[in-house]
């Protein structure tokens, strides 16, 4: 038997013809990576509307230049919007970033201008706006309204709110001096503030004009004005009468302020007589309570403080009054009106920033220990118009400040024409209670009386020994007259008296010295003694 | 009855004695005697004259060692001392004015002198003495005041030397004073 031994033999080798499938393979994943690196990547784009976009047709561009295309159209998942998927080419990829905007280019008509009236021919596209932020967004939503402001655009970007929508609306221009600086960008209403919004793009290099005094006013439509002096129609550039715009610029009198930086919000004035009325942003309010009449004080007449317009007057707090007598069991006393007044370091030529406003504060808190008081003084004799005067009365009674609803409040002091108004009230009041009638009844009564009299005088008058009085008085006083001249120093009477005068002078000093010698020795007259020599005056 | 006569006679012509007559002394000034026309001044006028009342008697003054003042008994002026200050004092301004000042009543609208003679008499060291005021007025209106006080040595002895030696005292008072009957610059 013979032993059959397995033949061991070596495999075939591989053959030729898988040279074929693997260099397909090769080829095929060369292909993939070259298609992976050279792919841009799809962003999604979401819009409100697909007008314009269809897939497969609607490229998007960035300066006429193309970056991708939409491939595909469709409804978001609430139905509210579409969103159109977007390959984009690799080049593009950069410029994906968190700010990056797309909107539709489409022929457009407005106010101001008409644009993209070539893709009346060529189609709709999408513009691509690069952004600057972060790389990697993947998702955007597109803009409904081209951007007037190109993205990185040197210059400022504020923000404005007013209290009264104005006639300004997006692309409006933005004045300096009447000159176009920059754009309104966009308008909002927000429900929460009740206020209207604006963005402003203002273009280097005016942003500079921009600092932390300016105040931005609306500039639109036209201004009819009537006054004293006849019509005044304002008006600002003829795109601005047609479309609106906004001014801007530093009130005369406020000096120039910080830089101010993006995003700051200022206030839009109506107009720029509104600016100047009220040129100043920092205030501060108070309370003056006045116990007197308030006629003729309105709201918006001056505060003055020696003559300087200090601020304005706010508000009558009426209701705030009412509610706060019966809440402090008040009612019915009579208490003092509570008027708001609203004052302004500004006016003062203080720095209109809010440190002056504390300045101010307590200024005014020393100076009412010192005798600030606020008074209501008559501004028109004409008019009655009134105002709230400042000053310092050094007289008046002690007060302090206090707090009414939360403001603080000045005391206050009755004085001119208010008070000399309640002292004349006081003595027409007097002459009122006078008893008037009764003095008249007296007084006709005394007339009487003396019309009796009179008469009576009169007859005494016309009898004849009475008219004869004067004549004899006369003579009589004539010969007094005549008497007294006998007695002057020139008549011969009086020299006559005056030597019997001296005579008697002289007897008189004999007298005197006959007595003296005869109290000295009374037997002088028997037995005169030899007189006494005199003491004769010798030279020394 | 004829013894008892005699007897009365000769008791009373021995009482007799021979009375000791006074001298009596005038106060004139001693300017010149001239007549003619005065000139009455049209601005000043004689006020009143005031004689201190120890000057106003009759005897001269003369004070004793002790310090009195003794009226002179024989020695007497002959008129009241006043009328003699004034018409010395008078007669020495119309002298050096050349104007006679009328009495105050008859120039109303001048401006008066007025005189107070404080003291006059001679002295314990041989002088005469003269304190005197003065003062301008017009109405009541007092326009300026003076003072004026000199002595005078006396020449020689006696009473005859004291008057001489007063009158030239007033003489004197009467040039000062003159010096200030000026009318004074009307004010604008």
């Amino acid at each position: 038997m013979t032993t059959q031994q397995a033949e061991i033999s070596q495999g075939r080798r591989l053959s030729g013809i898988w040279i074929i499938p693997l260099l397909a393979l090769v080829l095929g994943i060369y292909m993939v990576i070259h298609n992976y690196m050279t792919e841009g990547p799809s962003i999604n784009i979401a819009f409100k509307t697909a007008d314009g976009l269809a897939a497969g047709k609607t490229k998007i561009k960035y300066r006429n230049v193309d970056m991708g295309l939409v491939e595909e159209v469709r409804l978001n998942e609430s139905l509210d919007g579409v969103i159109a998927k977007v390959k984009m080419e690799r080049q593009a990829l950069p410029m994906l970033r968190e700010d990056t905007r797309f909107w539709v280019v489409t022929a457009r008509v407005g106010l101001g201008n008409i644009s993209g009236l070539d893709t009346l021919l060529s189609g709709a596209y999408i513009q691509l706006a690069p952004g600057e932020g972060v790389k990697g967004k993947r998702d955007f939503v597109a803009l409904e309204q081209p951007p007037l402001t190109p993205s990185g655009a040197p210059g400022l970007r504020v923000h404005l709110t007013s209290a009264k929508a104005a006639s300004v609306s997006a692309g409006d221009a933005v004045l300096f001096n009447g000159y176009k600086v920059g754009r309104v960008e966009s308008m909002t209403f927000e429900p929460d503030d009740r206020r209207a919004h604006y963005a402003l793009f203002i273009d280097a290099p005016y942003h500079d004009l921009v600092d932390s005094q300016t105040r931005f006013w609306n500039v639109s439509g036209i201004s009819l004005s009537a006054g004293a002096d006849g019509f005044k129609l304002d008006t600002g550039s003829m795109d601005t009468v047609l479309l609106g715009g906004v001014g801007f610029g530093n009130p005369p009198g406020v000096g120039k302020g910080k830089p101010v930086e993006n995003n700051t919000e200022f206030d839009l004035y109506p107009s720029y007589e509104d600016i100047l009325k009220n040129p100043f942003r920092y205030g501060t309010h108070y309370v003056v309570s006045f116990a007197q009449s308030i006629k003729g004080l309105s709201i918006g007449a001056p505060v003055e403080y020696r003559g300087l317009i200090l601020g304005r007057v706010e508000r009558i707090m009426l209701k705030e009054s009412l509610e706060y007598n019966v809440e402090q069991e008040l009612e019915g006393k009579g208490t003092a009106i509570p008027v708001l007044i609203y004052l302004e370091p500004g006016r003062l030529e203080l720095p209109d920033i809010p440190a002056s406003v504390d300045n101010m504060r307590e200024s005014i808190e020393i100076g009412v220990t010192n005798g600030m008081r606020a008074s209501l003084e008559t501004g028109s004799l004409l008019t009655g118009a009134k105002y709230v005067n400042i000053d310092y009365f050094p007289n008046a009674e002690e007060a302090s400040m206090g707090d009414f609803l939360g403001y603080t409040t000045l005391p206050s002091i009755e004085t001119g024409l208010g008070q000399i108004e309640q002292k004349l009230t006081a003595v027409l009041d007097k002459i009122n209670a006078l008893p008037l009638e009764d003095t008249v009844a007296s007084a006709n009564t005394t007339i009487m009386t003396l019309n009796s009299t009179l008469a009576s005088l009169h007859t005494l008058l016309e009898k004849q020994s009475v008219q004869q009085l004067p004549e004899q008085l006369d003579e009589t006083l004539q010969e007094l007259r005549n008497t007294l001249q006998g007695l002057s120093p020139d008549s011969e009477a009086y020299q006559s008296l005056n030597s019997s005068l001296l005579r008697l002078n002289r007897t008189l000093g004999n007298m005197e010295s006959l007595t003296r010698t005869l109290s000295a020795q009374p037997n002088a007259a028997l037995f005169p003694s030899k007189p006494t020599p005199d003491i004769i005056p010798e030279v020394k | 009855m004829r013894v008892a006569s005699l007897l009365l006679v000769v008791f009373l012509s021995g009482c007799a004695s021979k009375a000791v007559e006074p001298s009596y002394y005038l106060m004139r000034s001693n300017h010149a005697l001239e007549s003619g026309q005065l000139t009455p001044s049209k601005d000043f006028a004689m006020g009143t004259v005031v004689i201190a009342s120890y000057i106003d008697q009759r005897g001269l003054l003369v004070e004793t060692q002790d310090g009195e003042i003794r009226a002179a008994q024989q020695n007497l002026w002959a008129e009241p001392v006043y009328e003699g200050v004034r018409n010395q004092i008078l007669v020495a301004i119309r002298a050096a004015k050349g104007e006679h000042l009328l009495p105050a009543d008859l120039n109303r609208d001048a401006i008066v002198l007025d005189i107070r003679l404080d003291q006059l008499h001679g002295t314990n060291d041989g002088n005469a003495k003269v304190v005197a005021y003065w003062w301008l007025r017009q109405g009541k209106e007092v326009l300026s005041a003076y003072k004026f006080a000199e002595v005078r040595p006396l020449a020689t002895d006696g009473y005859a030397a004291l008057v001489d030696a007063e009158k030239a005292l007033l003489e004197q008072l009467a040039g000062r004073i003159a010096a200030t009957l000026v009318v004074p610059e009307p004010q604008d």
